[in-house]
């Protein structure tokens, strides 16, 4: 599963367009969730591998506090070890939904191309 | 000769001006559009346009059944058989350039079309056309080939007009503003109704019948015709929920920051 920053970006800032600011519309929650369902739950995602993906769009305080107060506190994600976390069933249940809402706006987009293309 | 098929005549020279004045429109509107529609736009123009140039010669087909000159009749049909081949090439890139976006790939498909209106032609002109049967309402030709009337019906019409419904389908199940959804449906509608009429024209087996499809023709091209350009009244009517209740953003704006 690759990870491309600047879709996962653009698909954030559609769903904070349509008021959802957090969950799909959080490029941070976006990012460190699927660099976690990335490595899956056999896996540990080391910190320093989130921050690869997330130090463009956030700095290492505010990447680690998400984690602790979302993904920690609602048990999305557990940790292992030192600087080392897992993601649960659940972590993996909401990267699913995260990836419908990239196919949904996906979707709007392909429809708003169509109308742009049709002469008005 | 008869008055009907003056009226006839009429109604083609009617639909030649409609035609050329949407053309014409289109053209004027280029700045306005986006640089995405461009390409579609051009296609519009070009099937407006090949359309007006079809039933010009066919107006003058007409006038020549009134004048009783059969011969200048059978070249006005040849000649007008051109611009009716091709019709479908401006279409067929205007749909499949608005669902793909890609350039390349529309001008393919339409190629594929130029060539089935290419073979249309040959088996037009090889094969020939028995007529002119002349009636009070019309003057119909019996095409003198299987080969052309079988690419005709199936390639140059039952495959477009296939596209034309699945387009609007597609339109209609989106969640888009209700004005542009109107819009865009008048418009195909219009394309199918006129792209449909065309087919019962040239096959027609009688002057009314003939008659008849040039009518809906003509309703068809003033129907594509308000679709883009629509009066205001009508604009106003089937306007957004912000037209009618009268609010603007900034007016709503207002409201931001009051207590309940």
């Amino acid at each position: 599963m690759n990870i491309d920053i600047e879709f996962e970006q653009k698909v954030a800032d559609f769903y904070q367009s349509i008021g959802i600011s957090t969950g799909p519309g959080d490029i941070q929650y976006r990012l460190i969730l699927l660099v976690l369902a990335k490595n899956g739950e056999e896996k540990v995602t080391r910190f320093s591998e989130i921050r690869d993906y997330t130090d463009r769009i956030a700095d290492r305080g505010s990447i680690g506090s998400k984690i602790k107060t979302v993904f920690q506190l609602e048990g999305l994600a557990i940790k292992v070890g030192h600087g080392g976390y897992s993601i649960t069933h659940k972590g993996l249940l909401a990267a699913d939904f995260i990836q419908a809402t990239s196919v949904y706006y996906k979707k709007i987009k392909s429809v708003e191309q169509i109308i742009e293309r049709i002469p008005s | 000769m008869s008055f009907g098929l003056l009226l006839n005549a009429i109604v083609c020279f009617a639909i030649v001006l409609a035609t050329s004045a949407f053309a014409v429109s289109l053209h004027q509107s280029k700045k306005k559009q986006k640089e995405e529609s461009l390409p579609t736009l051009n296609a519009l123009i070009i099937f407006w346009s090949l359309v007006g140039m079809f039933f010009f010669f066919a107006g003058l087909r007409t006038l020549a059944a009134y004048g009783n000159f059969p011969e200048v009749e059978t070249s006005l049909y040849y000649i007008g058989s051109v611009p009716f081949a091709f019709i479908t090439v401006s279409l067929v890139y205007f749909i499949i350039y608005i669902i793909l976006g890609d350039n390349r790939v529309s001008i393919g498909v339409s190629t594929v079309f130029m060539i089935f209106g290419a073979i249309y032609l040959i088996a037009i002109f090889g094969f020939g056309i028995i007529g002119p049967y002349t009636s009070e309402w019309g003057s119909t030709y019996e095409i003198n080939s299987n080969i052309a009337v079988n690419v005709y019906l199936s390639g140059l019409f039952i495959v477009p007009t296939s596209m034309i419904m699945g387009l609007l389908l597609l339109i209609l199940l989106q969640r888009i503003p209700k004005r542009l959804q109107n819009k865009i449906a008048f418009s195909l509608v219009s394309i199918s109704l006129i792209f449909d009429f065309m087919l019962l024209d040239n096959i027609a087996p009688s002057g009314s019948t003939q008659m008849a499809a040039r009518i809906f023709i003509f309703i068809g091209v003033v129907l594509g015709f308000f679709s883009y350009f629509t009066p205001l009244s009508l604009d106003r009517k089937f306007g957004t929920m912000e037209d009618r209740l009268g609010l603007s953003q900034t007016e709503l704006e207002d409201f931001e920051g009051e207590d309940e």
